[in-house]
């Protein structure tokens, strides 16, 4: 009889219970916290969180083989699948008209990715591999599926890290971009006015996504997965005659494959694979990512400033940071709060969206020099 | 073996590639500009 019961109380998952599946819990309820109180990226950190919560009960098993979310993250991310089908709803969902219509912009993108290479020395100087610090770099991007591309590919055992940093820091770019716009910009720089953008025809944006597509997947093929679905998304945009296809592409098969991203990327997470030392790092260095993007984007607007006779309002070059429209809106916010009659939503949308290219771009080079 | 020397050459060769890709499809979207505004119709806003 007493024999029985220990199986049975053996056989139950609060016997094996650890103090780190209670952490890991905790963590998945602030991340479900913050998502449902603070609305901070609740598409993907509900799944992500309660993704965490299940894959931390004992017992379960659920990342085995074959078991449903090792089936998510095998099928998902280890095949590179989900990313680049995000990328296909992204591209449906971007008008690059502010890019074309101010093709400048397209460099301050670039200039924002100067916190990937930045992060990506620190977290050489803490003991990571290359391709680890590769996958960490590209945090500063501020793009998920971008991160979580990368990093699967490079060192698959930090992915929970980098893509819980990746998406945490896109939430909080309004709380970790002012201060370093305010410390890197003068009153007077806030202040500039920009010109109305030109109108940019429909031929310019259907031709757009296909020059990109093949420019880029031309000088890196190694981006051509995300880059090529980014822009085949697009080109079901503006070519205006697939709506279907398009609306298919940024809802439906956009909200289904989120939901296995986000329950694959918190599977990833059990108490033994993320409370690490190295975990923490991580966060630390996505930090340091974000905050150099920023920086990098700001001093090549100012730089510009010097050359050019039309001045720019140097607080788009921190919407270079991808997290769109997150960051476009921040600079708009803080426009707008020194000249109320300052907008600079659709500038800064430019840098924006190329952020996004600028960081595919990067991630294509890493995958290339360090796989 | 130190990494140094390796990843000096990928945040070189990295960051210069970033800018010049970029760069290079900036000049591609004023050259389309170019071209449109040549030989296609006069843009009308999209």
């Amino acid at each position: 009889m007493a024999d029985t019961l220990f199986t049975f109380i053996h056989s139950m998952g609060f016997y094996h219970l650890t103090v780190g599946n209670l952490i890991m819990w905790l963590i998945s309820f602030a991340l479900m916290f913050l998502a449902i109180r603070k609305g901070y990226e609740p598409l993907l950190l509900i799944p992500i969180g309660f993704g965490i919560f299940i894959v931390n009960l004992p017992l379960t098993n659920l990342m085995e083989n074959h078991q449903i979310l090792h089936i998510f993250y095998h099928y998902g991310l280890e095949w590179e699948l989900i990313p680049p089908i995000i990328f296909l709803g992204l591209g449906a969902m971007t008008d690059f008209g502010p890019v074309i219509a101010n093709p400048k912009t397209l460099l301050l993108g670039a200039a924002a990715q100067f916190g990937v290479y930045i992060a990506f020395f620190f977290a050489l100087g803490l003991g990571f591999t290359i391709p680890e610090a590769c996958s960490i770099g590209i945090i500063g991007g501020a793009d998920g599926p971008t991160t979580i591309f990368t990093t699967v590919a490079l060192a698959p055992h930090l992915l929970g890290a980098t893509a819980v940093a990746a998406y945490s820091y896109m939430a909080l770019v309004p709380v970790i971009q002012p201060p370093i716009i305010k410390m890197m910009t003068t009153k007077k720089e806030r202040l500039i006015r920009m010109k109305q953008l030109r109108p940019v025809s429909k031929r310019q944006k259907i031709i757009f996504p296909l020059v990109t597509c093949g420019l880029v997947c031309l000088f890196v093929p190694a981006s051509a997965a995300l880059m090529a679905m980014f822009m085949l998304g697009n080109f079901f945009r503006e070519s205006g005659v697939v709506e279907r296809l398009s609306g298919t592409a940024q809802n439906e098969l956009m909200n289904i494959v989120t939901i296995f991203l986000g329950i694959a990327v918190g599977g990833t997470m059990s108490a033994d694979a993320f409370l690490t030392p190295k975990a923490l790092m991580v966060f630390a260095m996505g930090l340091v990512a974000f905050s150099f993007s920023t920086i990098g984007g700001l001093c090549l607007a100012k730089l510009m400033n010097v050359f050019s006779k039309e001045k720019i309002n140097p607080m788009i070059g921190a919407a270079g940071v991808s997290a769109v429209p997150m960051a476009a809106r921040v600079v708009q916010k803080m426009g707008a709060a020194e000249d109320p009659r300052n907008f600079l939503l659709m500038h800064a949308m430019g840098p924006n969206v190329a952020g996004v290219i600028g960081t595919v771009v990067a991630a294509g080079l890493f995958l290339t020099m360090a796989q | 073996m130190s990494v140094w020397p390796e990843a000096l050459k990928i945040f070189t060769f990295g960051f210069t590639s970033v800018f010049f890709i970029l760069g290079a499809l900036s000049l591609s979207v004023v050259i389309t500009r170019a071209l449109l505004g040549k030989f296609g119709a006069a843009p009308k806003k999209g």
